[in-house]
């Protein structure tokens, strides 16, 4: 684009001659050439070829200055850059060491453009380029600019390297340093040091507010010898402003002499709103007993914010000046002084203050000191007196934290007349205790549940639960739906801990627009901060797309960092060893012909419904997270009555509890509505006191099975469960550890002969309703998250013909 | 709503309370874009947020909005930072405007007796870094500058904190003088192609915003949108795109880690095309020598060097991305040296002691000028600057120094 532009121009130069006779150079090239040439390989690609183009326009003097003035002149806005780079580099070219000779006709060029120009900016671009070689003698020009007042700044910029503008004096002391400041200070420093007070005196009669402030800060600078006594003698001839400067400088300076405060106090009732805000100042940043009389009194008047702020810095204590005040007055006391009495924690206003609640004008200001100033003996009275008013005593009960507090604060948060009270208060309990009921109120009313979900978040990160029941509250905050903010929130949150469950559902949340980015950021985080969990190609994959995310959002600055972090966590992704090579299982060519029916191939769960939230297909496995409920199981489609039904199945984490329901059906308790074929890490040293019944292959408390031992966890284990009426059968490993009948197992007694009363024919002496049932669904009935399934594949014993022979 | 009752948690107990006079609050200036960040805005029983200001009136309603809505706190609202500093009775001034601002602010809070936190690049210029660093000295300040990588997070690309590689340089094992390359080779791949556009046309200005305001000390240009929010990176006035918005992350680990927190370098050469006197444009690699002859090396986006590169090179042994070491054993090697000097990096409780942050005014200001040097070098198309440290002046080269200490618009001085 640029290329094209600049051929355009240099076609076009003849038109833009500026003198008829040009200088040559030594390659015979007059000046437009050399222009043009030079504007051809601008902007330069490096910096030798920059210096060599502009060591060539500059060896035409003042032609080619002349030309790319009139070129930039002639361009319209936006569009004049190419000559903005030639005359840029070439100001930057003369302002080098050892180009001085080169700059004069430059220096004209650039004047001319400033006076040629059409448009102010296009001037100061010229003024700022002048200012890069400019000399002494530039400087009536700049000043020739100073009265333009577009022009103005740039040419006080082009001054200031000549002293002008910019005061060489008390450069630290003046905080606007305008010329006359500059001339004024280095006229005071230079004088004899006897002269000196008398001048800043004087100068405290001028009308510039900033001389005034800088003459007095002169002197403390100067340490003039009892310059504040002079100054307090002249005090009551100078106008209010001064007066009003000369107040706040005594007051900065804590200047406590009796003169001293005396005219500050008296300036406290001036008519002048200046002056008498000065004083207010001044008098607290002084202190003393006087002061403080003074400003308490003034907390009644017209200036009584200016007051209520200096008494709340006040150099000193304050209390003695507020009780007096409030004794005196009581009821008809300032509303200011009893915010004080709060802001400054003035214990022994209590009683006085609680003599307040419920007047129309102090309530609320009695109210907060109140809580401010409450000791803890003090707390039951307190919560007595504000019995009547619920907006604040559900506040004052949700503080105080115990127990009793806290049920009276939920019991109202719920029902009654003070749901909405109670519930502000209940959002202010420190105590994690409340979290379920947070939880249940987020549950029942949607209009709560951001702020319930808000504070239970906060509750929970605060309280030292472990991991996995923080990622439990976690997810069940998330089922809720609230709001997309809320959603964020509890990504962060999950992207603190430390479990492959809090991994895969902040995964999820990626696919969610208006959360995918904290999404991005928590699984970034987990797999950063968790060297167990880096590990497999699904965990390489969650990196990738929280990477795409990261780049989607360019308008946010902590992405860009995000995806270098990303990058940095990719090569520590090790392949998981247990992961099966190829992702999609099939049917061997026996299994085929028999009739078996594959019901997981590795990635797909269409065979399957009910919670496919917690049984995700990863890396050719089925990765079940879920945690104890009924609702929380994996079911076939399909209902089985006699079948074989064979998969491979890993621990990857200690004392994994699952189990294999069948003849069941959704929404129960397979064990009883069915039977449970146990899957457990039974060794695990938290199941000491297992039941032989309810290790792993057993009928769930009908049948005992021989004990399996398992390898180290990720081992894969293959497992065929055959049932033919009531004939059950379980082989793990190739070896059958179960083989039985369940009618015979219990003697046909499924159910207590009492009702309520043990069944003492069943090993668990429990009743088991569905054990009989003809047919049901296979089921994973989950119990913990940790347990791998893959291969997944049954035999209908009760279709009469394999399924590959079947006329269609 | 309830009416505004907090019980000083002394009277109650319990844990975590703390005690009102140790409760800190802080004001943030620049809510538009790092001052919205979750982890700035903020505001906790520790150090409450009590202040906003900014110049865009929709930055600064949105945040009060947020600081009501996210944070509950109620927060006073100024367009003015000279209010916020002077009334908002803020303890900790957090800075976290674009940078031509940074100077004006950090020494308005200074004098008003403020602890300051710093969004980098520290400050614009040399000559501004300088006077931040004397004033917050002679006021008795607490400063933070905010990069953190010289105490905290993996290192970009090295895949390391950077106190092993301090050790390791420490130990002598890898030789001396070094030379770091800081490059995409590295890992250091992004955002050193900010740039801005050379040809901008007036547009008007929009009515929330106060450009006046928002420009302070930098010369006046008429408005365009890509000066401001987030693009203004892309122009001198303000910044200097991807070497001074982001090189102080950085550089000031690799000061860290080659002990240069008190030196500057006595050199710096330039390769890049040339710059247009208003946008930044591209560079291809800025070298750093100090007097010892260690040097750094900084490479822009796209510009690597080909081949693989070591991010530190000494006589004896090299570094490569990812911790890869030339010297056998060397985990055991950095297991047997010393740690280094703690660094001090809770900031409140550095406000709270009075104590120096790990990375404060003065270290901060030597790895700040490094970016600084590189611009200067950059804008005018030199090859070469040589830098005394000891004045910290550039050598020979005035149009050099003029831009040290750069003139400030109508009121705005330092």
């Amino acid at each position: 684009m640029k290329r094209i532009l600049l051929l355009f121009f240099i076609f076009s130069l003849s038109h833009f001659l500026i003198s008829p006779v040009q200088a040559q150079d030594s390659r015979n090239r007059v000046a437009s050439t050399i222009v043009a040439d030079g504007l051809a390989q601008l902007p330069a690609q490096n910096l030798d070829v920059l210096n060599q183009v502009m060591s060539e326009i500059a060896g035409t003097g003042a032609e080619g200055i002349n030309m790319l003035v009139q070129y930039l002149n002639d361009s319209e806005e936006g569009k004049g850059a190419a000559f903005e780079y030639a005359i840029d580099g070439l100001t930057s070219y003369l302002n080098a060491k050892g180009r001085e000779g080169l700059r004069a006709p430059i220096r004209d060029g650039l004047k001319k453009g400033v006076a040629t120009a059409k448009t102010n900016a296009r001037k100061a671009f010229y003024v700022q380029q002048l200012a890069k070689i400019a000399t002494e003698a530039d400087v009536p020009f700049f000043e020739s600019l100073v009265t333009d007042s577009y022009l103005k700044e740039y040419a006080l910029a082009g001054l200031s390297p000549f002293g002008k503008g910019k005061p060489a004096v008390a450069m630290q002391l003046v905080d606007k340093k305008s010329d006359e400041i500059a001339t004024f200070c280095s006229k005071v420093t230079s004088e004899k040091p006897s002269k000196q007070a008398g001048l800043l005196l004087k100068s405290l009669k001028n009308p510039n507010r900033n001389i005034r402030t800088n003459a007095l800060a002169l002197a403390d600078e100067l340490k003039l010898p009892a310059f504040d006594t002079q100054v307090i003698k002249v005090f009551p001839k100078l106008k209010n402003d001064a007066k009003a400067d000369v107040v706040r400088w005594l007051g900065n300076n804590h200047n406590n002499s009796p003169a001293a405060v005396d005219l500050v106090l008296n300036a406290i009732p001036s008519a002048d709103n200046k002056l008498a805000d000065a004083g207010i100042e001044a008098a607290g940043r002084i202190g003393g007993e006087k002061a403080l009389d003074a400003l308490v009194g003034a907390l009644d008047g017209q200036h009584a914010t200016a007051a209520l702020t200096a008494l709340t810095a006040f150099n000193g204590d304050v209390k003695s000046g507020v009780l007096k005040a409030l004794r005196a007055k009581g009821s008809t006391v300032s509303a200011n002084l009893v915010k004080l009495a709060g802001e400054r924690r003035i214990h022994e206003a209590y009683q006085p203050l609680t003599a307040l609640i419920g007047n129309s004008a102090l309530h609320k200001a009695s109210t907060t000191s109140l809580a401010q100033i409450v000791t803890a003996d003090q707390y039951a009275d307190l919560l007595q007196r504000f019995r009547p008013y619920p907006d604040v005593y559900y506040q004052l009960l949700a503080q105080k934290g115990d127990k009793a507090s806290i049920d009276e604060v939920v019991s109202a948060a719920k029902a009654g007349a003070n749901t909405k009270d109670a519930r502000t208060a209940l959002l202010k309990v420190a105590n994690a205790d409340v979290v379920p009921q947070l939880f249940e109120i987020a549950q029942s009313d949607a209009s709560a549940r951001d702020a319930m979900l808000g504070r239970a978040l906060t509750l929970t990160q605060q309280s030292g639960w472990a991991s996995l029941t923080k990622y439990q509250h976690y997810k069940q905050a998330l089922e809720m739906n609230p709001s997309a903010k809320t959603v964020d929130r509890y990504l962060e949150a999950l992207g603190t801990l430390n479990n492959e469950p809090s991994l895969n559902l902040a995964a999820k949340y990626m696919d969610v627009k208006a959360n995918d980015l904290a999404a991005a950021h928590a699984v970034t985080d987990l797999i950063d901060k968790n060297e167990p969990l880096q590990r497999g190609k699904h965990v390489r994959e969650m990196l990738q797309k929280a990477q795409a995310v990261f780049k989607s959002h360019t308008e946010n600055a902590d992405a860009g960092y995000a995806v270098d972090q990303v990058n940095t966590i990719l090569p520590k992704i090790v392949d998981d060893p247990n992961a099966v090579t190829t992702k999609v299982t099939t049917l061997s060519d026996e299994e085929r012909k028999a009739g078996f029916e594959l019901l997981f191939d590795g990635t797909s769960l269409d065979k399957w419904k009910g919670n496919k939230t917690d049984y995700v297909p990863i890396d050719g496995a089925i990765y079940v997270s879920a945690h104890y409920g009924s609702e929380g199981n994996l079911y076939t489609t399909k209902k089985y009555s006699d079948f074989v039904l064979r998969f491979e199945f890993s621990f990857v984490r200690p004392g994994v509890n699952n189990g294999v329901g069948i003849r069941t059906r959704e929404g129960v308790d397979a064990a009883y509505e069915g039977m449970e074929i146990q899957i457990l890490d039974h060794d695990d040293p938290i199941y000491k006191g297992l039941r032989d019944y309810q290790q792993h292959g057993s009928v769930y408390g009908i049948i005992v099975p021989e004990h399996v031992n398992f390898g180290p966890l990720g081992t894969w284990n293959t497992e065929e469960i055959r049932a033919v009426g009531d004939h059950i059968t379980v082989t793990v490993n190739g070896k059958v550890i179960l083989d039985g009948n369940i009618r015979e197992a219990c003697q046909g007694h499924n159910m207590a002969p009492e009702e309520g009363k043990p069944n003492p024919y069943t090993v668990d002496h429990q009743s088991h309703p569905g054990l009989f049932n003809p047919d049901g669904l296979i089921c994973f009935c989950g119990h913990g998250e940790g347990l791998k399934l893959r291969n997944i594949r049954v035999l209908d014993l009760k279709l009469k013909k394999p399924v590959g022979r079947r006329k269609k | 709503m309830g009416l505004f009752t907090i019980v000083p948690r002394q009277v109650l107990g319990g844990k975590g309370f703390i005690a009102p006079s140790d409760q800190l609050t802080k004001g943030i200036i620049g809510v538009g874009g790092i001052g919205r960040s979750s982890s700035h805005f903020s505001s906790s029983e520790a150090c409450r947020l009590v202040a906003v200001c900014d110049v865009d009136a929709n930055h600064l309603s949105s945040a009060v909005d947020a600081a009501k809505k996210d944070l509950k706190e109620n927060v006073k609202a100024y367009e003015d930072f000279r209010e916020l500093i002077a009334q908002s009775g803020a303890d900790i001034i957090h800075i976290a405007t674009p940078p031509h601002w940074h100077g004006i602010m950090a020494m308005e809070a200074a004098r008003a007796g403020k602890d300051i936190w710093l969004e980098k690049p520290m400050t614009r210029t040399i000559g501004e870094g300088k006077a931040v660093a004397e004033a917050v000295k002679r006021y008795g300040r607490i400063l933070r500058l905010n990069t953190w990588f010289r105490f905290t997070d993996t290192f970009y690309g090295l895949a390391t904190p950077v106190k092993p590689l301090k050790k390791l340089i420490m130990s002598g094992e890898l030789g001396w003088p070094l030379k770091v390359t800081v490059s995409g080779a590295t890992g250091f791949t992004w955002k050193f192609f900010w740039v801005g556009k050379d040809n901008l046309t007036e547009q008007p200005v929009p009515k929330e915003l106060n450009y006046d305001m928002w420009l302070g000390p930098a010369p006046y240009k008429p408005y365009n949108v890509h000066r401001t929010h987030q693009t203004f990176r892309g122009y001198w006035d303000y910044d200097g795109g991807g070497l001074t918005d982001m090189g102080q992350h950085y550089l000031d680990p690799v000061q860290y880690m080659l002990g240069k927190d008190n030196d500057f370098p006595v050199k710096v050469e330039i390769d890049a095309p040339q710059q247009h006197y208003d946008a930044v444009g591209i560079w291809r690699k800025i070298t750093y020598t100090y007097a010892d002859g260690c040097q750094i090396v900084l490479e822009g986006e796209g510009f690597e060097s080909p081949g693989k590169v070591p991010y530190i090179e000494g006589p004896k042994g090299k570094v490569y991305k990812g911790f890869e070491c030339t010297i056998p054993n060397v985990q055991e090697l950095i297991n047997s040296i010393s740690d280094p000097e703690p660094q001090r990096t809770d900031f409140l409780e550095c406000v709270r002691t009075r104590q120096k942050f790990a990375l404060n005014e003065q270290n901060g200001h030597h790895s700040c000028t490094l970016v600084n040097m590189g611009a200067v070098g950059l804008r005018l198309g030199r090859k070469v600057l040589n830098f005394d440290p000891v004045t910290q002046r550039f050598i020979g080269d005035d149009a050099a120094n003029a831009l040290i200490d750069q003139p400030m618009r109508g009121e705005w001085r330092l």
